[in-house]
């Protein structure tokens, strides 16, 4: 071994031949950084890089030229995706061993064309995604970083601060498995640790909510004053409790409902149906009023409406009766008297003004002249063939039209029918008629003698018709 | 609850290998040994 001071070989003195150096100090820190260097190596065999690399820098401190140290630390910065610590461990690592290092095999592999600008690519995006996060730009930071996880997927520090992202935004469950692939990388990272702790903070804090609110759910509550006090609920089996008498207990529970509901409930509901059925009874009476008193009021104005019509149906407006009347006139005038009649019959006499009614009357007369000329003739026909019962109409229409008609015969030879026909007390009526109208004639005192003895004496048919036609051959 | 800012803060940004020789030049090689040298240095 060489002295650390002067550099000859002194082999195992403790003390230096030459310079005096005491060379145990030298050995004591030898052996403290290969002790460092096993930590560190047991460390990267479990993949502690963080702890490996803390191992590996501590036995640097002690004895830079421990190369097997540096080159190791040089492999835990490139596992990390530290290239360039990983570069500068190695190259100084060469520095101080040119030959015979096995470095030169890890810069070979590093030197190959393309792979130093692929490192330097991710290196570069890395630092663009924290730059993002810097300026709150936290979407675009995320992408980035998935980018480079995607390409290069042992950059620890992209997982970390990648999980930080998604812990700020609640992703918890995205954090998570952020931080567990960071873990595979490097196992007790203390930055990969504390993050996922305060992922495990968040999960913990996530169920006792949940359990709180599910035990609010299912549990009972009894509001007292402010404060609410939970009962706890016995189940079917305590309540049967096994003796029988729960059972008889709900037996009689039961029974005590059905009374209830029986007295107390039922009576009730069928009170309310007869109310409701009494409210739609009077309800639907008032609606029948209603409709009656409506039905009457629309027929009385039918009534109206039809009485309003009659005036214009059947017998023609002002201009028509006034037509109907010149027609009426003109069949007179032509000695038409059907024609006259069918015409006067459609003519309003009310819409006439009086000089049309005038006419109306005038013609109306004549018509009425002409029939019952007719018609007496017919009844006295009738009468002198001794058909009094056919007499007697015609006579009737004779008399209401004139009593004095013809001389009083019709008004005499209606008394005669119906004495013919012993209707007496028609007979003495128009008898009496008869010698009121006609005092002074001879007919007339006849007429009065037998208004006042009808029924006392009974003169024949044939004297009676002798008599009268007599006297009229005489007056 | 973990303070963002200040965990960004422990973040740095990952050096290009083109800064590998700043790198090297910027790390404190001194060691125990070189320490002890100075330490028998000055004692003599």
């Amino acid at each position: 071994m060489n002295c650390y001071y002067c550099g000859v070989d002194i082999g195992d003195e403790q003390q230096c031949p030459y310079c005096g150096a005491d060379q145990r100090i030298y050995w004591k820190i030898l052996h403290a950084s290969a002790q460092a260097y096993n930590e560190g190596l047991q460390r990267a065999q479990v993949r502690d890089l963080s702890g490996a690399a803390v191992s590996l820098h501590r036995s640097l401190r002690m004895n830079k030229y421990n190369t097997q140290a540096r080159n190791l630390l040089g492999l835990v910065y490139f596992e990390m995706g530290q290239t360039t610590l990983a570069l500068r461990e190695w190259v100084v690592s060469k520095n101080f061993q040119p030959d015979d290092n096995p470095v030169d095999r890890y810069l070979t592999s590093v030197q190959k064309p393309g792979i130093l600008n692929r490192l330097d690519s991710i290196a570069q995006k890395y630092n663009q995604a924290l730059a993002y996060c810097r300026q709150d730009s936290r979407d675009l930071a995320r992408i980035q970083l998935k980018r480079i996880i995607g390409s290069h997927p042992k950059l620890v520090e992209a997982y970390q601060l990648l999980a930080l992202l998604l812990i700020q935004d609640g992703k918890y469950e995205e954090a998570r498995r952020a931080l567990v692939s960071a873990a595979k990388i490097d196992s007790k990272n203390p930055i990969t640790m504390a993050y996922m702790e305060e992922v495990r903070a968040s999960y913990t804090a996530k169920k006792k909510s949940r359990r709180r609110r599910r035990a609010r759910k299912d549990e009972p509550e009894m509001a007292v004053g402010a404060e609410a006090v939970v009962a706890p609920q016995p189940g079917i089996l305590e309540v049967l409790d096994g003796s029988g008498s729960g059972i008889v207990n709900i037996l009689l529970g039961a029974g005590l409902g059905i009374l209830v509901a029986m007295f107390l409930i039922v009576p009730t509901m069928r009170q309310n149906e007869n109310n409701d059925a009494q409210n739609a009874l009077v309800s639907a009476n008032k609606e029948a009023a209603t409709s009656a008193n409506n039905i009457a009021s629309l027929e009385k104005q039918v009534e109206a409406l039809n009485k309003e019509l009659d005036k214009y149906t059947g017998q023609g407006d002002l201009k028509t009766s006034y037509e109907k009347l010149l027609e009426a006139q003109k069949a007179m005038d032509e000695g038409d008297s059907e024609k006259a009649v069918a015409a006067i019959g459609t003519v309003n006499e009310t819409l006439l003004s009086a000089n049309g009614k005038a006419v109306y009357e005038s013609i109306n007369g004549t018509i009425q002249e002409e029939a019952a000329k007719d018609t007496y003739a017919e009844g006295s026909s009738a009468f002198r063939s001794r058909k009094y019962e056919e007499a007697i109409p015609l006579l009737l229409q004779v008399v209401e039209f004139d009593p004095e008609y013809s001389d009083g015969y019709a008004l005499y030879y209606l008394a005669q029918s119906y004495e013919n026909t012993e209707d007496t007390k028609s007979a003495a009526k128009y008898y009496a008629q008869f010698a009121e109208l006609f005092p002074n004639t001879s007919r007339g005192r006849v007429a009065k003698s037998k208004a006042e003895s009808m029924g006392e004496s009974d003169p024949g048919d044939e004297e009676t018709v002798e008599a009268v036609e007599n006297e009229q051959m005489a007056d | 609850m973990l303070d963002f800012e200040e965990e960004l803060k422990k973040f740095k940004p990952i050096p290009d290998t083109s800064e590998v020789a700043g790198a090297i030049y910027d790390r404190d090689l001194t060691d125990m040994v070189d320490i002890l040298k100075e330490m028998v240095k000055e004692k003599r």
